[in-house]
């Protein structure tokens, strides 16, 4: 017990320190780039909507949202970095409409993939167990031709497992 | 078999012709009879033969018959062997099988009797010597060369060399068993009291006393003991001894007394040898041999209604009348007889020993029997061993049960015999063992693990084979043909096969013991295997193994009706394999080695320990996890194994993770281009 209690305490500790490593890293970085850092915070807006609702172990959600919200801020980027990446690019940067439907359409595509993939998943799983069912029945028939019909009393009564 | 005139040829010279029966050489009477019939020889015509055609059914003498090294007066076969012979008839056609034959010139001159009961006739001193003893001591000496004993000495087994006096020729002594057709008169007191199949093959010295008999016969001119019962004859041997008995009120001359008192002694040891005779025709006159008569009680004892004095007196009116012997030991009038009339307190002992012992083997349902047997066996130890009706000498067990295995209840009080170690007991009381005695407690002992068992080569059946090695066959399949040796026995089976029924199985109890006790191979686990006949697969392996042994031992591979069987009852066998393309790869195999009747290497192929069947056992066991494990995976996958809800949304969240990421990182990608460029 104490052993579990000890694994259960240092979990919460890891993600923790993961955490403080990822801000002390990134900080120097959003210092350096302070303009940049100060576009992308209202750009990627949508993604920190989808880390507070996301509340799933691996946060697969927030991964899909902010891999493609952080590619569709890249207009705005563009827009910063050719104005020269300086404080006063920020507001005109920001007021550039087509870096906002940049960003909200990434974002959107991210939410999109998010809800339609189960749907896709159960299609491919469906065929995979179609054509794994069919591949079965026919080594099945195989060893029945070679052995006879009593090979098929060895499984009788077993419960179904995973291969 | 025959040949297609039927014509029987004995080594490619004898003809014997089965449709001219001489009766007048038949040897013996009864079943155990030696039939005579006509032969010629092909390559001396105009010479006078008869065969004697042995019993199919007895050991005979004859398959050891010895080189002659002399010409002596005795019927010698001119040729032995076994030939084909119209055994008996069915359907009005004769069924040919197989038996001994043994050709011999016919005696010109007539037999000496005719019949038991028939005169004698009377001969003085000078002509007993010259025609009567002078050739027997010819032909007991050849013999004794040889090794062997005649055990036929008798009137009615003699012929004059011509016409109806003079010198003499004594008759066949191969064709049938020792002394079986003996009357009682002729034979010692042991060997007379047994049954006649019961008789042991004895020596010389059971010669010279057939000899001694015959001769006081001769030199009376009667028998004096004519029409008494054999218990009758041994009583008056028993109670007055042989010489004295058969004398009766006599007058004998002294010299030829002194001879024959030395030849009908009842003491094996003191009775006259060859050697004595010699010295007797010589002149030289011994010390009259003194009856050995037995210790007399001091007062008779009244059973079956006679007086007996003695204890193998006693013990002979037992033997005679069982059923009245049981009653009479259970009452204890005999033990208090034992203990008075011999003034020998101590007899309780050996006495309660002998009780004890009956008890201690065999079903308790004949423990009185027993009793009575053992009792015997204590009141007179050179007394046959006796069993209800069964009187048999150790030596004559396998003869003796040969006999009688057809006659289902002397069969049953024969294995009772055995089942309650009633021979072990006799040798027991045996104050010295000889070297035949210790063969034969030797073979006792196999015995004893077999005869209990109930199965296919135990029993009855293999102790007829290990009691006697020269015993033929009783398997009803090849019992007309003979067979005693274990080469003989597959061809005679592959003879067989086409007279019985479709489908017959070459294999019953009678081989399978014959097998058994011949075979110098362990076959215990085929005995097994042969009793339990519901497990068809393991019987008819165990019939083939069996098969293979024998030709194992004996290569024979000629034998194709024994190879069509053998692969005809194998179909089960087959069809116990369970890979379905290997049945008829062996099947082709199987028909291959039966073209060449090679059962080891059929037995080989389907060994259900050899290798084909183990990696068949090996395979079909994979072959049933293989399918099981598919199943359970169709089970899985049947029950929503890949589609379940769950599954479904952790795969997509992980999906659309890889799916965003990777987007993302080609319009990245896409974007780092463009600013390059």
């Amino acid at each position: 017990m104490a052993a579990g209690n000890a694994s259960t305490q240092a979990r919460p500790a890891k993600k923790k320190s993961t955490f403080v490593l990822f801000l002390v890293l990134a900080m120097p970085v959003a210092l350096l780039l302070l303009p940049s850092t100060l576009v992308l915070i209202p750009a990627l807006l949508p993604t920190l909507v989808a880390r507070v609702v996301d509340t799933t172990p691996g946060r697969h959600l927030t991964i899909t949202v902010g891999s493609l919200n952080l590619a569709g801020s890249l207009w705005f980027m563009h827009d910063l970095w050719a104005a020269g990446q300086s404080f006063s690019a920020i507001a005109p940067t920001l007021g550039d409409m087509l870096g906002w439907l940049s960003a909200l359409l990434g974002a959107g595509l991210g939410w999109g993939i998010f809800s339609m993939m189960p749907h896709v998943s159960r299609s491919i799983a469906a065929a995979k167990t179609a054509t794994r069912l069919r591949s079965i029945r026919k080594s099945q028939d195989d060893l029945v031709e070679e052995w006879g019909d009593p090979v098929r009393n060895g499984g009788a009564g077993l419960p179904a497992t995973q291969p | 078999m025959a040949d297609n005139d039927d014509q029987v040829v004995l080594r490619d010279r004898f003809e014997i012709k089965p449709a001219a029966r001489l009766p007048q050489f038949d040897q013996g009477s009864g079943p155990s009879a030696a039939l005579a019939f006509s032969a010629e020889d092909h390559s001396q015509n105009g010479r006078k033969l008869f065969a004697l055609i042995c019993p199919g059914d007895l050991p005979t003498r004859a398959h050891n018959l010895p080189e002659r090294k002399a010409p002596t007066p005795l019927l010698w076969p001119e040729a032995y062997g076994i030939v084909d012979w119209p055994v008996r008839t069915a359907g009005g056609a004769a069924v040919w099988g197989r038996r001994p034959a043994l050709v011999y010139a016919q005696p010109v001159g007539e037999r000496l009797s005719t019949a038991d009961n028939q005169p004698l006739p009377r001969m003085n001193e000078q002509a007993i010597t010259r025609y009567i003893l002078k050739p027997a001591i010819q032909v007991l000496r050849e013999l004794g060369h040889l090794g062997m004993a005649h055990r036929a000495i008798r009137p009615t087994n003699i012929f004059y060399a011509a016409g109806n006096s003079g010198e003499i020729v004594f008759g066949d002594c191969f064709s049938t068993v020792p002394g079986c057709h003996q009357p009682a008169l002729f034979e010692t007191i042991e060997n007379g009291m047994a049954n006649p199949m019961g008789r042991a093959a004895g020596s010389q010295a059971d010669d010279l006393y057939a000899l001694g008999v015959l001769l006081l016969l001769l030199h009376l001119g009667r028998n004096t003991l004519q029409g008494l019962s054999d218990e009758a004859v041994n009583s008056a041997k028993i109670n007055f001894g042989t010489f004295s008995a058969l004398v009766g009120g006599e007058k004998v001359s002294p010299t030829m007394a002194e001879m024959l008192r030395g030849l009908t002694s009842d003491k094996a040891s003191d009775r006259w040898t060859l050697r004595n005779l010699d010295m007797w025709m010589l002149g030289q006159y011994f010390n009259p041999v003194l009856p050995s008569l037995p210790q007399r009680a001091t007062r008779p004892i009244r059973f079956a209604g006679g007086e007996h004095m003695s204890r193998p007196a006693i013990a002979n009116a037992m033997v005679y009348h069982w059923d009245d012997a049981v009653s009479f030991v259970d009452s204890g009038a005999l033990e208090s007889w034992l203990k008075r009339g011999f003034n020998d307190e101590k007899v309780g002992e050996p006495l309660a020993q002998i009780r004890a012992l009956a008890f201690s083997y065999g079903a308790s349902s004949g423990a009185k029997h027993r009793t009575v047997s053992r009792m015997v066996a204590f009141l007179g130890n050179s007394l046959p061993i006796c069993y209800k009706s069964v009187r048999v000498h150790p030596a004559a067990l396998g003869t003796m049960l040969a006999s009688v295995i057809d006659n289902a209840p002397v069969r049953t009080e024969f294995v009772e015999l055995l089942r309650g170690r009633l021979p072990q007991g006799w040798l027991d009381h045996q104050p010295k063992l000889t070297s035949d005695m210790m063969q034969i407690r030797q073979i006792l002992e196999g015995l004893e693990k077999v005869i209990d068992r109930s199965g296919p080569g135990f029993s009855v059946e293999r102790a007829l084979y290990e009691l006697d090695h020269a015993t033929p066959c009783r398997s009803e399949l090849i019992a007309d043909y003979y067979v005693t040796m274990l080469k003989d026995l597959l061809p005679a089976i592959d003879a067989a096969l086409p007279g019985a029924e479709a489908g017959t199985i070459p294999m019953d109890r009678h081989i399978a013991a014959f097998i058994a006790a011949r075979t110098n191979r362990p076959v215990e686990r085929d005995l097994g295997q042969l009793a339990n006949v519901t497990d068809q697969v393991g019987y008819r392996l165990a019939v083939l193994r069996l098969i293979a042994t024998v030709q194992r031992q004996h290569g024979n591979h000629d034998l194709p009706r024994l190879a069509e069987a053998i692969l005809s009852i194998l179909d089960p066998v087959v069809e116990a394999f369970h890979r379905l393309r290997s049945r008829d790869e062996l099947r082709d195999r199987l028909r291959r080695f039966a073209a060449h009747a090679d059962f080891m290497q059929m037995a080989e192929l389907l060994d259900d320990e050899g290798p084909t069947r183990r990696i068949d056992v090996q395979g079909f066991e994979e072959a049933k996890q293989s399918y099981a494990a598919l199943e359970r995976e169709a089970h899985w996958l049947e029950e929503g194994g890949l589609t379940a809800p769950a599954r479904i949304h952790a795969s997509a969240r992980t999906s659309s993770a890889i799916t965003g990421a990777f987007l993302a990182s080609a319009v990245v990608a896409a974007f780092a281009i463009l600013m390059v460029v």
